[in-house]
């Protein structure tokens, strides 16, 4: 196992952090003594380099790390593997739009450390509005192909609690800054699921929830460049506005992790083995085709390098065919589209497969067929948090199935209405927060751990 | 800072579908957070997410 941090982060409670309701203490914990535990070896170190055919002196494959902890930074170190598991989640390439991140001039909740400082820069802001000083708080995508709107969601509505409970709401103005064409598109097309006899729209619901909070939307935005105190956007007019803020928290574009790979004879393959993106190439249909053409079939099964059979990436790390939601490109040419989301149980589910995957190759000596879960025959749950506490919180709580529409077999709206559905309560946030205890429950690997699904 | 009037179509657009969505009551956001409403809720949501869990992705 190979991670260049040495804690593990419950991401989806860095939302928490965020706004001040969690400690980064909470959201993260020491991976080192959960392996020595398991028996699992622990380099903690950043990955930069795959052999898949080794070297001329050793044909092992093999993948070469930096190490990340303090008694050996900067080592380098190479592994020989039967088998490579890239699972490396997104890079927060902040670098995309000048002056994003917390190197710039907008906040992030990406990592706890960022969620850490997010939230001491939002607490001055309501002290400032307790002075009764107006204050404009963006918060949402940064780029034009983010994904993670879901996110952005997230913390505008919790930041909007903050500021009620803070008593402060009457002064600020919330704003929701997004790539989305509409609101509840959350990168997935928007979803349509049967409620009260009607059958009802994200959309609807998501802009019913917007008008109850008094937080304003500005849709099919790219953000051009962030600068102190202001932002530069463009939206799928082809129009250019300026946009003054405050407070800005907005979430990077992701790209792969920076790896690079070789063969042998050490010829550079890191374009055969990877996307433009940077996430690794599986077995999807990478043609480039119109949205029209666009089919369920497209998506990956097995997530098996179609280059090097032994090297698989779940989760986010593989580069998925196309978008879910519609592309679309302004006329002067700028790409404004979600990128297609791999949330927490899809990336999971996909996980466990690579592992059956491994684990028959390894019993029946490599030949075993490749198990498969493809994220247009799956479903994800997604509890999308509106606010926290026991007694006042609220969540999103919705279910999809599967999660790349498919109308061949849903010809109505891509998905099964029985396995798609929506409601907002105090119920999602108790669900929400169970699922950070049962999550670092089974991550810690305690007794019994693999009775929780993904 | 002035408050953000909506100039673009996409911007006007958004503003207005937002006012005119669906406004929950008292009644309906009193039921969000009421307990025993919530607590069937709860478990009503935790047998749906099961089921998509469940269902067959291979
Ligand atoms: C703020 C936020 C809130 C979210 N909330 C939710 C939610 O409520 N529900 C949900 O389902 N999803 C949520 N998500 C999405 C969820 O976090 C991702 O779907 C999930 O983490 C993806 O898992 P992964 O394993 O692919 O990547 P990650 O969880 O990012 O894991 C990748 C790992 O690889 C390591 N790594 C990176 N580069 C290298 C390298 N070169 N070598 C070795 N290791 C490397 C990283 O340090 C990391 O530990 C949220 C995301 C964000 C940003």
């Amino acid at each position: 196992m190979v991670s260049p941090a040495a804690n593990w982060n419950w991401i989806p409670s860095n939302i928490w952090v965020g706004v001040g309701r969690m400690t980064t203490k909470q959201v993260l914990f020491p991976l080192a003594p959960i392996y020595r535990r398991k028996g699992i070896t622990f380099h903690q170190g950043l990955a930069t380099t795959i052999r898949p055919e080794g070297t001329t002196a050793d044909p092992r494959p093999s993948v070469e790390l930096r190490r990340t902890d303090n008694a050996h930074q900067g080592e380098t170190v190479s592994l020989t593997y039967d088998y490579l598991i890239n699972a490396t989640g997104p890079k927060l390439n902040f670098a995309a739009t000048p002056g994003l991140g917390p190197d710039g001039h907008s906040w992030s909740v990406c990592t706890a450390a960022h969620a850490h400082e997010t939230a001491a820069a939002l607490a001055q802001v309501i002290t400032r509005l307790r002075s009764g000083q107006r204050q404009r708080l963006v918060i949402g995508t940064g780029h034009g192909t983010c994904t993670c709107e879901g996110a952005a969601f997230e913390y505008t509505f919790n930041v909007e609690q903050a500021l009620r409970e803070a008593g402060v709401r009457e002064l600020a103005e919330v704003v929701y800054l997004t790539n989305e064409y509409e609101l509840g598109d959350f990168g997935v097309g928007g979803m349509h699921f049967v409620q009260k006899g009607f059958t009802q729209s994200s959309q609807m619901w998501t802009e019913s929830l917007f008008r109850e909070r008094g937080v304003r939307a500005i849709t099919q935005a790219h953000v051009h460049e962030v600068m102190d105190g202001s932002l530069r956007y463009e939206q799928l007019d082809g129009t250019e506005h300026t946009l003054e803020f405050d407070f800005a928290m907005l979430l990077p574009p992701f790209r792969g992790a920076d790896l690079v790979a070789y063969d042998r004879e050490g010829n550079d393959i890191t374009s055969t083995m990877f996307a433009p993106s940077g996430f690794l190439k599986v077995d999807a249909d990478y043609t480039a085709k119109p949205y029209e053409q666009w089919s369920a079939e497209d998506w990956p099964h097995t997530y098996e390098s179609v280059a090097y059979p032994n090297i698989f990436a779940p989760g986010i790390a593989f580069a998925p065919p196309h978008q879910i939601s519609r592309p679309r490109t302004s006329p002067n040419g700028t790409v404004i589209a979600p990128a297609p989301p791999r949330t927490g149980m899809p990336s999971g589910i996909m996980a466990r497969t690579v592992a059956e995957t491994i684990r028959d190759r390894i019993a029946a000596g490599g030949t075993a067929r490749a198990h498969g879960a493809s994220m247009a025959t799956m479903g994800a749950a997604c509890v999308a948090s509106a606010g926290s506490g026991l007694r006042n919180g609220s969540a999103a709580a919705m279910t999809m199935f599967p999660v790349v529409p498919d109308y061949t077999t849903y010809p109505t709206t891509g998905r099964d209405q029985k396995g798609t559905s929506g409601e907002i309560g105090l119920a999602g946030h108790w669900i929400k927060f169970m699922l950070h205890y049962l999550f670092i429950y089974k991550a810690k690997a305690r007794p019994l751990w693999f009775l929780i699904p993904e | 800072m002035d408050r953000l009037t909506p100039t673009s179509p996409a911007d006007v657009a958004t503003t207005e579908r937002i006012a005119a969505a669906p406004l929950p009551t008292g009644a309906t956001l009193r039921l969000r957070q009421n307990l025993l409403v919530q607590l069937v809720r709860f478990a009503r949501i935790n047998l749906r997410m099961m089921k998509v869990i469940s269902a067959k992705h291979s």
